[in-house]
């Protein structure tokens, strides 16, 4: 299999199929944070798709090729929240209520995650899907997210922290 | 499931080794503080179990995605279409902005300028200085300042003469030896009649106007006597000879038999006065003469003005004229000649005649002592007095004779600035003129390109509001 680098040069040497390879790897990832940062699946595929052509136009910005991925998800943020600001007047994730997550009778599936987890503060959000979505190293996603590694760790971690008291209040609710 | 809470100082720690991100040595410490922490274990399984349902949550829909082949036929059809070139937009803004600073900086010199400019009719008058003006020195003789572009031409004066030496007949003088010079009216003077011998030599200065028909000066040239006359009656007579000539003209020829003494009078406009002047006495010294006095009078809103008198040897005086001509403009010379002849003659008699009384008085002196006691000896030493005023009067006269007195002024054309430090503050001003010159222009520029600019910033303005509604 080859590596990311190897991809990158041979797209910068003009071979779209390579790029199609990149797409592959790292389309599921993106999507998952696109949707965990827009709260919508369908969004998130345009976003997702928008990201990956306008890669594909600045790939000779990339510096370092061993890290497309923390670079590919500081293109989705920005695509991200730029889709956000044109939606922001028919989006408000605060209308969101406890008693819309029941959807099935198995207490365990009556929660609506990506609901529940869309009433995540934006920069959790970022952090949570740069960390267990892209699975970026701690400098990756301080580089993504424009901020130092050691401050990287302390937004991930209250992240976390945020999404288990989240996760916690929303079982009470439910019987869990 | 009971939500536990993980111990405070491992918080961050337990988090970052559930994400594999620790050192080594903190994996160690981790591990071994998971043993004996019941609540950390905890917490760290909780954690793992969020993590789990979060990624759950959206890599499950994720999972179906596939964009491959739409990503790639998006960028073929982008590759299969020129991809439109970013145009490089005419900074129509930026030049707009530019202009409006521009408009402000205009104003604000203009303002500085109106301000700050100096009020009208403040500064130093630069017209011609009045070294043309006739002038008379306080020795009674009059210096003519002849400009150098004199007109000569003839005037048929012939005016009231007797050969007595009173007027009351004309026609005496030859009209073609009768000359008057008129000194051209564009610098300013009065035309005033001046009578030039026939060799073009003014010889006479004359304080009649030509327009007053009145006045006139005739010469006696055998005689060297020059008279007035105001109509039928004589104004004045002059013993001496007076003699003006023009740039390059030469001294006159004593005439035969006479002992002349002769006065020189440069005028010369010069652009340093003081430096000619030290020239010229060097030129003086240099031909075995010797300066007398000079001076220097350097007053603020005036020319300066370097003057020097001199005496230099006769036969050397057409060589230090010739020199000192070549220092400037030569805007004035006057040689003022006087016969001593006659004032020879007499002190010569007065030393006889003296010298003889002196002698009568030796020879009663010595035959009686009564004579003394009656003040004969008073008047023998009071006549050998009068031997030795006449012979130093007579040595006088053979130094005037024999060394032409020479004076020289030379004039700047330029008034002075006043100070030293108001020179240097004009030429601070002056700088500083230039610097704003240059910020109005460069300020005037901006204006006139953010006026082109403002038309299409406008209609961008219009556009966007347009497509925004």
């Amino acid at each position: 299999m080859l590596t990311d680098e190897q991809i990158v040069r041979r797209v910068r040497q003009g071979d779209l199929d390579a790029y199609g390879e990149l797409v592959e790897r790292y389309q599921r990832r993106l999507v998952a944070a696109a949707h965990h940062l827009v709260g919508d699946e369908d969004a998130a595929r345009d976003v997702v798709q928008e990201t990956f052509i306008q890669a594909y136009r600045h790939l000779e910005q990339l510096r370092d090729a061993a890290k497309v991925g923390a670079w590919l998800y500081g293109i989705l943020r920005h695509r991200a929240h730029s889709w956000l600001a044109a939606r922001r007047p028919t989006v408000s994730w605060e209308d969101e209520s406890v008693d819309e997550w029941f959807v099935a009778a198995d207490p365990a599936e009556r929660v609506d995650m990506t609901a529940l987890l869309a009433g995540l503060p934006a920069a959790d959000r970022d952090a949570l899907a740069a960390r267990y979505l892209m699975d970026l190293s701690y400098d990756e996603v301080a580089k993504a997210l424009g901020t130092s590694p050691q401050n990287a760790r302390v937004r991930v971690c209250r992240a976390k922290e945020r999404l288990r008291n989240l996760l916690d209040r929303a079982e009470k609710e439910v019987g869990l | 499931m009971r939500n536990v809470t993980p111990c405070p100082n491992w918080r961050e720690l337990l988090s970052a080794y559930q994400d594999n991100n620790v050192s080594p040595k903190d994996r160690k410490r981790v591990a071994a503080h998971l043993q004996t922490c019941g609540d950390c274990r905890q917490a760290l399984a909780q954690m793992d179990g969020d993590r789990d349902r979060f990624i759950d949550a959206y890599m499950a829909p994720a999972a179906k995605a596939d964009l491959r082949d739409t990503v790639l036929a998006a960028l073929r059809a982008d590759a299969a279409i020129p991809a439109e070139q970013p145009q490089r937009k005419f900074p129509w803004d930026l030049l707009f902005h530019l202009g409006k600073a521009g408009a402000a900086v205009t104003l604000i010199l203009l303002v500085a300028v109106f301000m700050g400019r100096e009020p009208a009719g403040n500064l130093p008058a630069t017209k011609n200085p009045s070294i043309f003006n006739e002038e008379t020195d306080t020795t009674g003789d009059t210096t003519i300042l002849l400009n150098t572009d004199q007109k000569l031409y003839q005037n048929s004066i012939a005016d009231s003469y007797s050969e007595d030496g009173t007027v009351d007949a004309p026609d005496y003088l030859s009209p073609a030896k009768v000359y008057a010079a008129r000194v051209n009216p564009d610098y300013g003077m009065n035309s005033y009649l001046y009578t030039v011998d026939g060799d073009g030599n003014l010889v006479t200065p004359s304080y009649g106007m030509i327009d007053d028909p009145g006045n006139a000066l005739t010469l006696d040239q055998p005689k060297n006597r020059l008279y007035a006359s105001n109509g039928n009656n004589p104004v004045m007579a002059y013993d001496a000879l007076v003699s003006v000539k023009a740039k390059g003209s030469k001294i006159p020829s004593k005439p035969a038999g006479l002992k002349m003494a002769y006065d020189i009078d440069y005028r010369l406009q010069v652009k340093n006065a003081l430096q000619k002047s030290r020239q010229a006495q060097g030129i003086i010294t240099g031909l075995g003469g010797f300066t007398m006095n000079y001076q220097y009078v350097n007053n603020e809103h005036e020319p300066a003005v370097a003057a020097f008198n001199g005496k230099i040897p006769a036969e050397k005086a057409e060589a230090a004229l010739a020199e000192i001509e070549k220092l400037g403009n030569v805007r004035g010379l006057t040689i003022a000649g006087e016969d001593l002849t006659g004032q020879f003659q007499s002190q010569r008699e007065e030393i006889a005649r003296q010298t003889e009384h002196a002698k009568k008085l030796d020879a009663i002196g010595s035959r009686s002592a009564s004579k003394v006691a009656a003040g004969v000896e008073d008047q023998r030493h009071a006549a050998k007095g009068q031997v030795n005023a006449a012979k130093n009067a007579l040595t006088g006269l053979t130094t005037r004779h024999e060394l032409v007195t020479i004076s020289a002024a030379f004039y700047e054309a330029t008034p002075r600035e006043p100070l030293t430090l108001a020179r240097a503050t004009a030429g601070t001003r002056h700088a500083l003129n230039y610097a704003l010159l240059l910020l109005v222009t460069i300020a005037v520029f901006f204006l006139v390109v953010g006026l082109v600019a403002a038309p299409f910033v406008g209609l961008r303005y219009w556009r966007r509001r347009r497509m925004a509604s």
